[in-house]
């Protein structure tokens, strides 16, 4: 129960800031370039809305799936734990990718009235594309949160010897 | 974008704001509160003394606000209008995003730190190193606010 719960609250988090970190560097990468502007004039508020949500969804229940087994304290198992964490975030990036591309087509199809023909056109090229893209995403992901990790890490550990040898001075 | 929708969403950044700043205060304050931390686990009062289940209840509310307030933010550029880097506003929009970019890196590690410290460490441990955690959240979100005053108000 305690491991389930503690499984759910990691899959939140990590997805949630994979989410929130991959808008901001696309937010100021759009605002560097100066094609902000451009972009947001294009897209309404609530599509905009529910297309985030669509994509903190995907994003939620791929990272749960991918840290299922251990994970991120797979990390503890060096280089060779750091590599099934990014097939593995690969994986989720490739599903989230395809998911998103599909769903965001068959909604714009079903609300312009697109033929059908033209849409198994689009997905087809377009899923494979976008989940090369998402995979790629999903491992360097994967590579960032390991390196907050580390950090947390070393934060933690001289904490944790210093509250030992505390202990260690209130006993005496 | 209409006036109801526009204040909406900055209605629901504020909110968000409020609940992230306000959680970390509390946060900090509730850790840091003196002979609360030698509580022990095994002792009748232990749940007191574990700062786990605050600073887990904490990192739940705080991504879900963070996610709000992007998608919120956005919404809040296309309202006023987002202008181009150059020029003052453009600069420091350019600064703001920087800055809440490595407010939200920063926040990840805080974030794994109480993850680490509710799997390896026994109940009630991690009491200072989170008050101070909090403590750092609460004063970069200080900062993200006067930037936020200066982008709104000039």
């Amino acid at each position: 129960m305690a491991e389930a719960a503690a499984g759910r609250f990691e899959a939140w988090v990590v997805s949630s800031f994979n989410l929130v970190a991959l808008s901001l560097v696309g937010l100021v990468a759009a605002h560097a370039s100066g094609a902000l502007e451009g972009e947001l004039a294009n897209f309404g508020t609530l599509p905009g809305v529910a297309v985030f949500a669509y994509l903190w969804l995907l994003t939620a229940a791929a990272t749960r799936r991918a840290l299922a087994d251990g994970g991120l304290a797979d990390l503890r198992n060096g280089l060779r734990g750091l590599w099934r964490l990014v097939l593995r975030g690969f994986a989720a990036g490739a599903l989230i990718g395809a998911a998103f591309l599909l769903g965001v087509v068959l909604v714009g199809a079903v609300l312009n009235g697109a033929p059908l023909l033209s849409l198994a056109f689009i997905a087809l090229i377009g899923v494979a594309a976008a989940s090369v893209v998402g995979g790629v995403i999903g491992g360097l992901s994967v590579v960032l949160d390991a390196g907050c990790y580390w950090a947390a890490g070393r934060l933690v550990g001289p904490w944790a010897k210093s509250a030992v040898s505390a202990d260690a001075s209130d006993a005496e | 974008m209409s006036a109801a929708t526009s204040l909406l969403v900055r209605f629901v950044h504020i909110v968000g704001m409020a609940l992230v700043f306000g959680g970390a205060v509390f946060a900090w304050a509730t850790l840091r509160a003196p002979g609360s931390g030698s509580k022990r686990a095994d002792s009748s009062a232990g749940a007191v003394g574990d700062p786990s289940p605050l600073a887990t209840t904490y990192e739940w509310v705080f991504w879900a606000a963070m996610g709000a307030m992007v998608v919120t933010g956005v919404g809040n550029l296309g309202a006023l209008g987002p202008p181009g880097p150059s020029g003052r506003w453009g600069t420091i929009l350019t600064v703001k995003l920087l800055a809440v970019t490595a407010f939200v890196l920063g926040s990840f590690v805080r974030t794994l730190v109480a993850l680490r410290v509710r799997r390896d460490h026994p109940a009630g441990a991690g009491r200072s190193l989170l008050a101070k955690s909090y403590g750092a959240t609460a004063a970069a979100l200080l900062v993200l606010v006067a930037l936020a005053e200066v982008l709104a108000h000039g």
